[in-house]
């Protein structure tokens, strides 16, 4: 018997010594600051490919020269409007295993589904040590804030409401000027078609879905309609949704007849070679710039306002945030304060295909397209897009019930009644 | 040498205090970390799971308070819980019965000891190793409706039929079950196989006697003798039913949610719109539809082992 419990106590003391340091490990992190960064700074971001890729890489490098002795774990993870990496990360955060830093569109997302229930360190003293908000402009201070405490650092401006065209397809159909309006956007469509061109790009997706009706929302609302169907003066059985639904199934008429099957990044590929298919009018951010540049293809494309969106500047801000209980807390901030840096800033956003943040930004690194962005950005209306105006589980809805109407059931009404749904669901006008 | 060994076997459970000498409490003991592990991550994780199913918790921020049925009463009025049960039953349908049918065929003419057995063996069960995300991704391009298999109808002068395959917008789950049977079939055979292969021969030499022919024998002998293996396949085809999620996460929803699987449905409200309360229902409903198809089978099971 006593040689029976000498043994036990030998394997439970052992089994209790074995527990003690971890449990006591991440303690002694936070209190150690001040300190030169090392060790790793694992950053999520959904840049795995073309002009993304490119821009994070250099923006990377931008890091790696200035804190040397941290390794940058890049965990990006592919997948448009990071539809993977949301997913993923909502199990880390709900495991309480948090990255150091992730990407997320900078608005009202990123509070109501991070900020709100308490997952974020609140960024003033980064903002006031880096002098933030005298280079950022108000409106995007404004926009990444919360009860007057930014929570995100944004590394750029995209603009989400561009045309793109091919110009040898609008010559070969006799088109000589691109649609202002969406009448003549139906004409072009119909010369198009008669000439055998698809004359836009579609997919059957969610994200895809998502995106294209807030073009469609944005050129049948004036902005404070717009506005107010996220923040609840407006409701979402407004006229102008159904409108807008309507507007968006009779322009996917004259997309190529296989657009159901293919997906978007095959879409995307035959708009820069040469098939049947290829589509004449893609509508798109401009990260699709960052694409047209690492095809080389910027020759052959041509761009202009969405019909009816004239003055608009509908803008996204990729951003990165800090996670409490972020593993390497000195690093992710070592990382923000590079996100929000001149020189990181004017590393990244040439190559992504969008304008920095900053307003001293070197505009002599930027192209053609980026300074015309750069000079509607100062004059134009300044309108965030959906998913900077709502929380995610919204985004998600919004391009599940569009997606549905213009793949299967083909019922605006229907879907107008699962919007205002969604809407409820999503808290609008909480 | 044998007396040496039981002496020192009988020497252990002396050296142990008396109350671990019962075989029985050494027995709990020993299973006791396993029962625990299985109570806390199994059971009580699925009461917890149920419990959220009927709580508020429909965003980011934790939310535990009742919330009574809500969550079970929007599911029952969801168009699209009403669609993915219709393509539950349609890839139950055809997935179950593609993989049993052929499973069953294989291991027949297989079994008619022919040469080249391991060769065959080996490329029928091969489809079973391969990773659904890889064999998703190939039966997806060739079930393109614009190119694979439609362009060699084409090109064998059958222009005018173009079926849409997994694009059809109300029975594309069937086209998919083509994908999920190519992938399982194979490790039905084994099954059957393994079945037929136990069947004395002295049976079969008897029936030939009589006069059986072979669809006689098949029918009157072996099918009948097989039935726990159909029994078997048809609880492990039919729990792969109702628990498919890589497909639509390979292949996407299709045209009006087509492809549409409980399983995608249940991650998509939990993982994208943060509707966990919804999500968790949905898991409960998947678990109560798996209870009627396992259930019987742990019954046969416990009941052969009593026997």
């Amino acid at each position: 018997m006593k040689r029976f419990c000498l043994v036990l106590l030998i394997i439970v003391s052992l089994a209790l010594a074995a527990c003690q340091p971890v449990a006591s490990e991440p303690a002694a992190d936070m209190s150690m600051e001040a300190a030169e960064p090392s060790g790793t700074v694992e950053v999520f971001s959904w840049w795995s490919g073309g002009g993304e890729l490119a821009g994070l890489n250099a923006i990377i490098e931008v890091f790696n020269a200035r804190y040397p002795d941290v390794e940058f774990d890049n965990a990006a993870i592919g997948g448009g409007d990071g539809v993977n990496m949301k997913t993923v990360l909502e199990t880390r955060m709900l495991g309480g295993e948090p990255p150091d830093s992730f990407q997320v569109w900078a608005g009202v997302g990123v509070v109501e589904d991070h900020v709100v229930p308490g997952r974020m360190e609140g960024l003033d003293f980064l903002f006031s040590e880096e002098g933030l908000y005298d280079v950022f402009p108000q409106s995007v201070i404004d926009n990444v804030s919360y009860e007057g405490t930014p929570y995100v650092v944004p590394v750029n401006i995209h603009r989400q409401n561009i045309m793109w065209y091919r110009l040898d397809r609008f010559e070969a159909a006799g088109i000589t000027d691109p649609p202002t309006n969406w009448d003549e956007f139906f004409v072009v469509a119909e010369q198009l078609k008669e000439a055998g061109i698809p004359a836009i790009g579609g997919a059957s997706l969610g994200a895809l879905a998502f995106h294209t009706y807030n073009y469609f929302l944005n050129s049948v609302t004036d902005g404070e309609t717009y506005l107010g169907l996220f923040d609840g003066s407006v409701g979402w059985d407004a006229p102008e949704v159904a409108e807008a639904l309507e507007l968006h199934m009779r322009a996917m008429e004259y997309a190529s007849g296989d657009w159901l099957e293919v997906g978007w990044g095959d879409q995307v590929e035959r708009f820069a070679a040469d098939y049947d298919e290829t589509p004449a009018i893609i509508l798109m951010g401009d990260w699709f710039w960052g694409f047209i540049k690492s095809e080389g293809i910027e020759e052959l494309v041509g761009w202009a306002d969405i019909p009816n969106h004239q003055g608009k500047y509908v803008w996204v801000a990729d951003s990165f945030g800090l996670p409490k209980n972020a593993p390497n807390r000195d690093n992710a901030i070592a990382w923000l304060k590079v996100v929000a840096s001149k020189d990181g800033q004017d590393a990244f956003n040439p190559l992504k295909g969008s304008i920095p943040v900053r307003t001293d930004g070197d505009v002599s690194l930027y192209d053609e397209y980026l300074r015309e962005s750069m000079d509607a950005w100062q004059t134009h209306e300044l309108l965030p897009f959906i998913g900077g105006l709502v929380r995610q589980s919204f985004v998600t809805d919004l391009g599940n019930i569009v997606n549905n109407m213009l793949t299967g059931h083909g019922d605006v009404a229907r879907a107008q009644e699962e919007l205002i749904q969604a809407a409820k669901d999503s808290g609008i006008g909480e | 040498m044998h007396s040496e060994l039981s002496a020192r076997a009988k020497s252990l459970p002396a050296l142990l205090p008396k109350w671990l000498r019962d075989d029985r409490k050494v027995a709990i003991l020993v299973l006791a970390p396993s029962i625990i592990a299985v109570a806390v991550f199994i059971y009580i994780f699925m009461g917890w799971t149920l419990y959220i199913s009927v709580s508020n918790w429909d965003r980011p921020a934790l939310d535990l308070s009742f919330a009574g049925l809500k969550n079970w009463q929007r599911l029952v009025n969801d168009p699209r819980f009403h669609i993915d049960l219709r393509n539950l039953v349609l890839f139950a349908v055809g997935y179950m019965s593609q993989c049993i049918v052929i499973g069953f065929l294989l291991a027949a003419l297989l079994n008619e000891r022919i040469r080249g057995e391991v060769f065959f063996r080996t490329v029928f069960l091969m489809p079973f190793a391969v990773s659904a995300v890889v064999s998703g991704t190939a039966w997806r391009w060739l079930q393109v409706p614009s190119a694979g298999i439609n362009l060699l109808i084409a090109n064998l002068g059958f222009e005018n039929f173009r079926p849409l395959w997994y694009m059809h917008p109300k029975l594309g789950m069937l086209a998919i079950t083509i994908m999920g049977a190519w992938q399982f079939s194979g490790f039905v055979m084994a099954l059957y196989l393994a079945g037929l292969r136990a069947i004395p021969d002295e049976l079969r030499e008897a029936a030939v006697i009589d006069g059986a022919g072979t669809v006689a024998l098949y029918r009157h002998v072996f099918i009948p003798m097989l039935r726990p293996v159909t029994f078997t396949a048809v609880v492990l085809t039919g729990a792969g039913s109702i628990g498919n999620f890589e497909i639509p996460s390979i292949i996407g929803t299709g045209p009006g949610f087509a492809t549409d699987t409980l399983g995608f449905y249940m991650f998509e409200q939990t993982f994208r719109s943060s509707r966990y309360g919804l999500g968790a229902a949905v898991a409960t409903f998947m678990l109560f539809l798996s209870i009627p198809v396992v259930l019987p089978y742990l019954i046969s099971v416990l009941r052969e082992e009593r026997e």
